[in-house]
């Protein structure tokens, strides 16, 4: 498989073997000898329409690490956007500077895969509104394969806020790609998984024996699962001050006390940042991974950044 | 019931769109432009509504002079009306009849309905895949949402 010169917008344009062969690549490019000139004459341009933290930082991080450079903006207030500039018109504007790849976030979905219409360099999204963030479903793929030694036939639970969260609506799709996963969905009812992904469940069932269950207590399942995947209750849900906020937050809180009923090798994930789900005192524990997890985004971002621009192959 | 017998226009080369559920005659001529195309070309169009049908009760019926559609143009009629046929006429002469099919994409006739896409923010023509015949579901190409029934809108070409 040759990723040079391709986009990545959407986990639906990856098959399995795909992420499969990107998952492998990740110590190929983390513990290459020559990390540091992979990138040398290389440069990336970042579009960044709305604010980031990790996912910038760890993009420029991964470049850094390559030996390659970035440019763009990480603010659209200060570009030409302000003018009303469209979104085609910037990118077919980056296109034509000599950058190698650009990397983009905007709050609109879609506009991922429009900027990669327009521009004939490869397009990295890194986050297009709530619908794709593919490189952090890669990084949650990822890290459950280094923890768990594999993909297949796991039981992996997410909790938390399900009706909104992008990052778990990509991973169950991701995961409804391999075979014999239990999916656990552990939230309130309000916040539960969307009717249509729980549709994609019940299909992938027949055609690759997935099954699923949803839930409302942590406690109720903790003993089986090998990844406990907490997402944040966010707040911008509710409206202000609600007390339901406040009574979900309490319930989908995983605690050190809950975990003594976890098997040795569980590990709990988190695409960050927490608020109040997971308590500090989970951090101590050999189940916390969220921050090695963050870490990972570095090295899968270091790997796609070189396969996209063909510097590993 | 009374016995009528009603004729609208008969055309001698063009394209007869028949068995089309009664009431969507008009949003079909909206979605395939024949306003426009009327308009440009001063050709005679004729909506029938309200038809009496063996098969379906009432149904309507398109006639429409010189016009020459592909296939694939037509089938977006498929998305509105997935039994209608189509009928070809050249000279007085019926050359072809064939069933609407539903296709695989359907290009910028849709309006996608999640007001976050950036398709309804930047002009960009809109693209969707059929994912499912029944009920009819779309996918956005561009914003990836998936939907069906009252929420397929389509643009309105007048």
């Amino acid at each position: 498989m040759d990723f040079k010169g391709k986009d990545l917008i959407s986990m639906n344009d990856l098959t399995r073997e795909e992420i499969d062969e990107i998952l492998q690549k990740v110590p190929v490019v983390q513990n290459h000898p020559e990390k540091k000139q992979l990138c040398r004459h290389k440069v990336s341009a970042m579009l960044f329409f709305e604010p980031s933290t990790r996912t910038r930082t760890s993009f420029e991080v991964a470049m850094r690490n390559l030996g390659g450079k970035v440019g763009g903006f990480y603010d659209a207030s200060i570009t030409s956007v302000v003018k009303e500039e469209s979104l085609w018109d910037t990118v077919k504007m980056h296109d034509g500077y000599g950058f190698d790849v650009i990397v983009i976030r905007h709050p609109l979905k879609g506009a991922a895969r429009l900027a990669a219409e327009a521009a004939e360099i490869p397009v990295i999204n890194a986050g297009d509104g709530p619908n794709q963030h593919p490189t952090q479903t890669l990084l949650d793929l990822y890290s459950i394969k280094e923890t768990q030694d594999k993909i297949d036939g796991l039981t992996i639970a997410m909790v938390g806020d399900l009706a909104n969260g992008r990052t778990v609506h990509s991973l169950t799709e991701a995961l409804l790609k391999y075979n014999d996963c239990r999916l656990i969905f552990i939230s309130p009812r309000d916040l539960a998984m969307p009717r249509s992904l729980i549709d994609k469940c019940r299909k992938a069932w027949a055609e690759r024996g997935a099954t699923f269950t949803e839930g409302s207590r942590i406690e109720d399942y903790i003993s089986e699962v090998d990844v406990l995947y907490m997402t944040r209750i966010q707040k911008e849900r509710f409206e202000e001050r609600s007390p339901l906020l406040e009574k979900f937050r309490s319930i989908y809180r995983l605690e050190a006390s809950m975990l003594k009923s976890a098997k040795p090798h569980m590990k709990v994930m988190h695409p960050l940042p927490r608020v109040t789900e997971i308590a500090p005192d989970v951090d101590a524990t050999d189940h916390a991974y969220y921050f090695q997890q963050a870490r990972n985004g570095l090295f899968v971002r270091e790997t796609l950044l070189a396969l996209i621009l063909g510097v590993v192959r | 019931m009374k016995d009528r017998t009603i004729t609208i226009a008969k055309i001698d080369t063009g394209i007869v769109i028949d068995h089309i559920p009664a009431g969507k005659a008009y949003l079909i001529s909206q979605v395939l432009g024949l306003n426009a195309l009327a308009r440009e070309t001063g050709d005679i169009i004729a909506i029938g509504i309200n038809f009496e049908s063996p098969s379906m009760g009432r149904k309507d019926i398109i006639k429409v002079e010189n016009l020459s559609l592909s296939r694939d143009m037509l089938n977006v009629v498929s998305l509105i009306a997935p039994h209608a046929t189509v009928t070809r006429i050249a000279n007085g002469e019926v050359i072809e009849k064939h069933k609407v099919e539903i296709p695989g994409v359907v290009g910028d006739i849709v309006i996608c309905p999640d007001r976050f896409c950036v398709t309804n923010h930047e002009e960009v023509p809109g693209r969707f895949y059929v994912v499912d015949h029944s009920p009819l579901t779309l996918r956005c190409h561009y914003c990836e949402s998936e939907f069906f029934g009252p929420l397929i809108k389509y643009k309105e070409k007048t």
